[in-house]
């Protein structure tokens, strides 16, 4: 009996000791080799790039970026070409949408981090293929709340809506959280204006142009970024038409929508943290590249597959905050 | 043993079976449950998967549709913005798109704010959408080539007019005289057992047709005619038409409308086969000709009206520049379409829209048709009322879900709303919802899981029957094995039954090498080494046996010799027992006697010492009797004193008086003489004080004495009378006394009498004991020599009673020695019959 019991101890001691010894090994993270596929390069990727690169190696992880400059073969290349040289997990920028499925086979049995662009729900994986972005729908949302409560009295609001581009993840989650808001609340929606002005200011303004000489009304103005707000903006004033009534809405907080909110021309945003984004989306990939669950993540959806981080609300009390 | 025989016996191969049959038949039934459910996951999420697959590709292939014909749209529109038309140019324009694509034959047409619409119109350039190059008719109209039948010949497979048999059909068509005549010799078993033929026939969609022929039989008989597509499956376009001949020429008339698209190669057929009967049948004169051509064309819809603005294409357009697809709603021509719509970037203050109308019938093939899963079935939904767009059943187009009497559509219609479109169960269908991109549409595929399950029931019952082969051939398999492996254990189990019962003649005879084999080889050395030991275990009995014999006839012997002993020992014992006896009685009554005589003897000795007592009481009574008498007149005497005294008391106390009475007066004097003494006293005055003090005093003691002096008187007078009470009694004492004495010399007298009497009875007990103590004496020695006699007399019988112990032990162990001598013998007797039982 006493044999048995000191043979059982010395066994749970040792095999405390080599988990622990496992452990410190894990821990250091000096071994985790991050690869950024971006969809081009220029200021915005490569200010993404740069970011990543500061936060991974807060991390203790090695850092490389590469600029796909829109072309599928190129990322796939660049894919290969980093898991060749040891990668351990990718931030990956999808040039389209539609090629996650061939990035996972170029990465193998490799880790994949999602970011800017929204990769099919089907070809997410629990701790494998994870999205980590804004939680657009939230941005419609907070768009939505907001002319609901400025329109509490009005059983009927007429909404002018510019959209980005068709496909593009930030314009189908935003307009939809948009929708869904409005219809839930039960009162009459009228989409006087609907078009995609492709994130675009100028386009933003011709289209309103085009919309203001149909004479049809307007209550607000609602766009799924800020450029588009200021275009619409533009062209209501071009018109010479008074915009005291009528709200405006985009999303982003750029500098030109805060100035536009700080002037009154604008009434509302929605704040995206960017540097929340990258934060999380590094610690997103050093907990796959260590096998690590991904639950104790902020904005860990239910699934595992997504990693949305909340849009904050920007209007004239709070905009000096964002400027 | 009878107990062990009634216990059930169960073999090994039973228990075996009994043991491996049920775990086996369990091990199966859970394999083959366990592949059960995991084919059910199986084939569910492979019919989940197939689904959304399926549903998957049926919405991106509507999609692609839709963004094909939008992106002609914006093509065309961009070319508007870009090239300033004026009206006419606008037109032809138009014009150009009319019937330009099937998709959207009405082409693309333009409004302004006034309600005024600019429509394409049809040209007379060939069309586009003509899928099909139709010759011609003759210049009679008729479409029938050689339609009399110019040339003589027989008829053939090939050439204008064709002639077919099949199916066991037997038939000769010959052209003669403008006729054509089919003689039949075996009509076959098919209507087109025998055929004429003339194919290559131009049917146009729309438009309606007549066919005539003049046509006789050799007798009256029916036959079959009809137009058929043999390029699409022998579709009718005009139904197989039963016609009755006569033997008269008859013409006959039939008319059709094409429905279907245009065809090059319709084929008009006679059949002959399988009619009924094989009479001969002659036809001529075939006519088809084109009646009315397809109905109207699209007008243009003429000039500004309100209920443009107001349509439902005209206001969405107004909402967007992009073209965009609006809801389904139906057309002039009560169609269901849709529009794709949007405003015209043009310089000027007006507004334009452009649109273009889009059926929906296409995108119902994509969603009837383009399902990919066997039984599954599709509808497409708009989301923003919840009404059905396209469906199979027809009825549900353009209603709201919600109004459906169906709980799986009004399921569907709540989810959808809800904008919950995950993958579902809704009322026993697999459903699956896909969202058409750029549209607000959702396609919702669902297949009933009875549909899915139903292969699955089909693996299962295959797996059922596999278990119960399997198992079946199982058990058969492990029931031989078993028999197999067991026979030798069989046999040697025979071997062992046969030693149980004493034949150690079998032998086992076993070949196997396994425990088995070596268990038949141990037995057989058994049996070897056990068949020499009975046999010598035989023989030792046999030996055993005859000593046993004579051990007991000389046993039984000895019995017999101990038997006589003993029974002239226990006569003698009887003799001595007699002797014995006769001596204890002389003893007994001897003692008796002396103990008589004793007894007397100390009878009279009690006697004689009463006897003295007696004198000596009596003395002592007489002694007492005479002191009575002396005392009496001692107190007659003392009688007599005390009455003196008394006497002498009476007197002195008279003196007494007399002297109290002297002592009284000279008191009495005294007190005088005080008396006179105080008067002096007083009279003396101051010097008599003193004396009349002593004066007073001594009249007080004369007083006193005085008073003492009647005390004395009384207490005398008291005693006087007293004395005179002891006088009188005294005197009764002394009478009584004195007639005591009397009695008590009376007494003495007697006493002397009876002293007299007893001396003499004492002397005459003394003599009778003298002569008793002689009698004891010689009874006594008498006691004591028969007592001797006696007790020799006893220990002869002692002795010969342990005799006849002795001799009865003896006889006991001899009786016992043939007893067991007896009883050898007989297991000597056993031992050989058990022996004898065993076959060496």
């Amino acid at each position: 009996m006493g044999k048995i019991t000191k043979a059982v101890l010395l066994l749970v001691i040792a095999s405390v000791l080599l988990m622990g010894g496992c452990q410190d090994k894990k821990q250091t993270g000096s071994n985790v080799k991050i690869y950024y596929t971006a969809v081009e390069s220029g200021d915005y990727y490569e200010g993404w790039a740069e970011q990543l690169k500061e936060q991974a190696e807060a991390g203790g992880a090695e850092f490389e970026a590469g600029y796909a400059e829109n072309s599928v073969e190129t990322q796939v290349a660049q894919v290969k070409r980093a898991l060749e040289e040891g990668c351990s997990v990718f931030l990956c920028g999808l040039v389209s949408t539609d090629i996650a499925a061939e990035i996972k086979a170029a990465a193998g049995e490799t880790p994949v981090v999602f970011i800017n662009n929204a990769p099919p729900d089907r070809q997410l994986e629990k701790d494998k293929y994870v999205y980590v972005a804004s939680d657009e729908y939230m941005a419609g949302q907070y768009q939505a709340e907001y002319i609901l409560e400025k329109f509490a009295s009005k059983e009927e609001i007429n909404v002018v809506l510019l959209k980005g581009p068709k496909e593009a993840s930030g314009t189908t989650g935003r307009t939809e959280g948009l929708k869904q808001t409005l219809k839930s609340s039960g009162k009459k929606i009228n989409y006087v204006f609907e078009d995609n002005a492709n994130w675009n200011e100028d386009i933003a303004k011709e289209l309103t142009g085009m919309f203001l000489k149909t004479g049809r009304q307007a209550d607000c103005v609602v766009a799924n970024n800020d450029d588009m707000a200021i275009g619409a903006v533009s062209a209501f004033e071009e018109a010479g038409i008074n915009t005291d009534s009528i709200l405006f809405l985009g999303v982003d907080a750029s500098a030109g929508g805060c100035e536009a909110i700080a002037g009154g021309r604008m009434d509302f945003t929605v704040y995206q943290p960017m540097s929340s984004q990258i934060e999380t989306a590094v610690k997103t990939a050093l907990n796959l590249a260590e096998g690590k669950n991904l639950e104790e993540i902020e904005g860990a959806s239910g699934d595992g597959k997504y990693i949305l981080l909340p849009f904050e609300k920007v209007d004239a009390s709070n905009v000096s905050k964002y400027q | 043993m009878s107990k062990t025989k009634h216990e059930k016996f169960i073999s090994i191969k039973t228990k075996l079976l009994g043991i491996l049959l049920p775990v086996m038949v369990f091990i199966i039934i859970v394999l083959i449950g366990l592949s059960y459910f995991v084919s059910k996951r199986v084939v569910k999420s492979d019919a989940q998967k197939l689904l959304t697959t399926s549903v998957e590709s049926q919405a991106s292939q509507i999609e692609e549709w839709l963004d094909k014909n939008l992106a002609s749209f914006c093509m065309a529109k961009q070319a508007f913005e870009w090239i300033n038309l004026d009206d006419k140019q606008m037109q032809s324009f138009l014009d150009s798109y009319y019937a330009f694509n099937s998709n959207f034959p009405g082409g693309i047409y333009i409004a302004d704010m006034d309600g005024r619409v600019y429509r394409g119109r049809e040209t007379k350039r060939p069309s586009a959408r003509a899928a099909a190059v139709l010759r011609e008719p003759d210049q009679n109209g008729n479409y029938i080539k050689d339609a009399n039948f110019k040339k003589n010949g027989k008829l053939s497979g090939n050439g204008i007019w064709q002639f077919y048999t099949a199916l066991g059909g037997e038939a000769e068509a010959r052209i003669q005289d403008k006729e054509v005549y089919i003689n039949t010799t075996s009509e076959g078993t098919a209507d087109y057992s025998v055929q004429l033929v003339q194919p290559a026939l131009p049917i146009k969609e729309g438009a309606t047709y007549k066919l005539s022929f003049d046509a006789y039989a050799d007798q009256e008989r029916t036959i079959k005619t009809g137009i058929s597509a043999p390029d699409h499956d022998y579709k009718r376009y005009l139904e197989d038409t039963e016609v009755k001949l006569s033997k008269e020429k008859q013409t006959f008339t039939y008319e059709f409308t094409m429905t279907d698209s245009d065809d090059a190669n319709g084929r008009l057929e006679f059949n002959l086969g399988a009619m009924g009967s094989s009479a001969g049948v002659k036809i001529s004169n075939v006519l088809l000709v084109k009646i009315s051509d397809a109905g109207s064309s699209v007008n243009n819809k003429g000039e500004g009206s309100a209920s443009v603005v107001q349509s439902e294409w005209f206001q969405e357009a107004l909402g967007r520049v992009n073209m965009g697809f609006t809801n389904a709603y139906p057309d002039e021509n009560g169609e269901q379409v849709i529009s794709a719509c949007g405003m015209l970037r043009k310089d000027d203050k007006g507004v334009y829209v452009i649109s273009a109308d889009l059926s929906l019938d296409k995108i119902s093939v994509y969603v009837n048709s383009f399902v990919k899963m066997e039984n599954a079935e599709s509808f497409l939904v708009n989301t923003e009322d919840n009404t059905v767009l396209a469906s199979r059943d027809t009825s549900l187009i353009s209603k709201p879900l919600d109004s459906l009497d169906n709980n799986f559509m009004k399921e569907a219609g709540k989810r959808i709303s809800q904008n919950n479109l995950g993958l579902a169960e809704i009322d026993g269908n697999i459903s699956v919802f896909e969202k058409v991109a750029g549209t607000e549409w959702v396609l919702v595929s669902y297949v009933p899981s009875e549909m899915v399950y139903s292969d699955l029931d089909f693996i299962r019952n295959i797996m059922v029957l596999f278990g119960v082969v399997s198992i079946v051939i199982l058990m058969v398999l492990v029931e031989r094995i078993i028999h197999f492996v067991i026979r030798p254990v069989k046999k040697l189990t025979d071997v062992i039954k046969s030693m149980t019962g004493g034949d150690f003649t079998v032998i086992s005879q076993t070949k196997s090498n396994d425990e088995i084999g070596i268990m038949g080889r141990c037995v057989e050395k058994f049996i070897a080494v056990m068949s020499s030991m009975i046999a010598s275990i035989d023989s030792v009995s046999n030996k055993l046996h005859n000593q046993a014999d004579n051990s007991k006839n000389i046993s039984e012997q000895m019995f017999y010799a101990s038997k006589e002993q003993n029974n002239s020992m226990k006569e003698l014992n009887n003799t001595v027992e007699q002797l014995s006896l006769s001596v204890g009685e002389i003893a007994q009554s001897a003692t008796t006697l002396a103990m008589l005589v004793e007894e007397t003897k100390e009878d009279g000795d009690g006697v004689n010492s009463k006897m003295k007592e007696t004198v000596d009481v009596s003395k002592t009574g007489m002694e007492a009797m005479q002191d009575v008498s002396v005392a009496m007149q001692d107190i007659n005497i003392s009688m007599k004193k005390l009455q003196f005294a008394i006497d002498e008391v009476g007197r002195a106390s008279e003196e007494i008086t007399n002297i109290t009475k002297v002592i009284g007066e000279i008191a009495d004097e005294t007190n005088l003489l005080s008396l006179n003494a105080s008067i002096e006293a007083a009279r003396a005055g101051e010097a008599g004080k003193g004396f009349a003090v002593v004066a007073l005093e001594i009249g007080k003691l004369a007083q006193t004495s005085v008073d003492s002096v009647q005390d004395i008187n009384k207490l005398v007078l008291e005693i006087k009378n007293s004395v005179k009470d002891v006088v009188v009694q005294a005197g009764d004492s002394v009478e009584s006394i004195n007639s005591s004495g009397v009695l008590i010399r009376n007494a003495v007298e007697k006493f002397d009498i009876i002293f007299e009497n007893i001396a003499l009875t004492g002397n005459l007990v003394q003599n009778m004991i003298q002569k008793v103590n002689q009698v004891e004496d010689v009874a006594r020695n008498v006691a004591a020599i028969s007592e001797e006699q006696a007790a020799s007399s006893q220990e002869i019988l002692g002795s010969s009673d342990i005799l006849v112990e002795q001799a009865d032990s003896l006889m006991e162990s001899s009786g016992n020695v043939a007893k067991e001598s007896e009883e050898l013998t007989n297991s000597a007797e056993e031992l050989a019959v058990q022996i004898g039982n065993f076959k060496i």
